[in-house]
């Protein structure tokens, strides 16, 4: 990545912490939600080369599936409004912050070239 | 997780030494500068049946274990040979930051390298020393960076002098290089002094 791209989703990380840290500043819990996602959707966007501007659905999959594993009879409705309707709208923070954290988890920023895949010396003996 | 590009590119010089070929000159660059993040490369002259290619090669794991340990081949000039290790450890700094935190791995690593005085870092060591906190030893983060970074110093050295054929003497001034490099890059000692210059030292 060049600096620039890594300076944005610096960037994006620092927005979504804040969404998260203080939630009521950004307005509703369903615009929220809409917000938080689509910094993810452009997140990703960045980080995974595979990804194309056509098929950004592949975050919605997977948050679609995380909502599905939250709540029992989940529909396709917002996560907000759902949890409105069971008046439980204080748990969208908290149930926000495991899908940020596993997305951010799943899709780390990695500097430069290096992917975390060690050269391993463990089996190298004294000279 | 294999990297198609590597396993591309082990397999091609795999075939060209299979073919009677051989790696006639070895160079390389992490083509570091001002506030950029390195680009590691391998130029690698080839030969083939008297016939020469030059072979540019970005850096990958896998490209790097072929050369260490398959087919051994040291970088022909030495301060090449210390961008490649410099590269070999920023590689392997990274995997400690990512299973401890980048500021406790790197607190671990200026810990490990004060130990080290054949490694002549005493000036460099003595700038990023103030940029780093004191990690505890006595947690579990710390024996398993330690030991993780400790492998990957000392068993570069000992490739070195065992598979490259470096004398023990080239291969302490490789490291020396190599270690000034990789804490260069890590704690941007370059870029700081290219952002706010100190007049007059």
């Amino acid at each position: 990545m060049s600096p620039r791209e890594t300076r944005l989703v610096e960037f994006l990380e620092a927005r979504l912490d804040s969404l998260l840290t203080r939630p009521a500043a950004w307005g509703t819990g369903h615009s929220v939600e809409d917000q938080l996602l689509q910094l993810l959707e452009i997140r990703r966007y960045l980080l995974d080369p595979s990804t194309s501007v056509n098929d950004t659905y592949r975050l919605m999959q997977d948050y679609t599936r995380f909502v599905s594993a939250t709540l029992a009879d989940a529909t396709s409705e917002p996560l907000a409004i759902q949890l409105e309707a069971r008046g439980r709208s204080e748990e969208l923070t908290s149930l926000l912050r495991t899908f940020v954290d596993q997305e951010l988890a799943a899709n780390r920023l990695r500097r430069g070239l290096w992917g975390g895949d060690s050269i391993d010396f463990s089996h190298v003996g004294p000279a | 997780m294999a990297n198609p590009r590597g396993t591309f590119q082990v397999d091609f010089l795999r075939s060209v030494v299979e073919n009677g070929g051989r790696i006639a000159n070895a160079r390389f660059s992490l083509q570091r500068g001002p506030l950029k993040f390195v680009e590691p490369v391998y130029s690698l002259t080839l030969e083939q049946n008297g016939v020469r290619s030059l072979q540019e090669l970005p850096w990958t794991p896998e490209l790097e274990r072929y050369l260490l340990f398959d087919a051994p081949r040291r970088v022909d000039d030495p301060h090449e040979e210390a961008e490649r290790f410099a590269a070999i450890l920023m590689n392997n700094l990274e995997t400690a930051a990512e299973r401890c935190g980048k500021d406790f791995s790197h607190a671990v690593l200026v810990q490990l390298l004060k130990e080290r005085p054949e490694y002549e870092l005493g000036h460099v060591l003595a700038r990023v020393e103030k940029l780093t906190a004191k990690p505890s030893p006595s947690s579990v983060q710390y024996v398993d960076s330690l030991t993780f970074l400790r492998h990957s110093i000392d068993g570069l050295r000992n490739t070195a002098i065992a598979g490259l054929r470096h004398t023990p003497d080239e291969a302490n001034q490789v490291m020396t290089e190599a270690l000034t490099i990789l804490l260069d890059e890590t704690f941007h000692l370059s870029g700081s002094d290219h952002l706010f210059p100190k007049h007059g030292t």
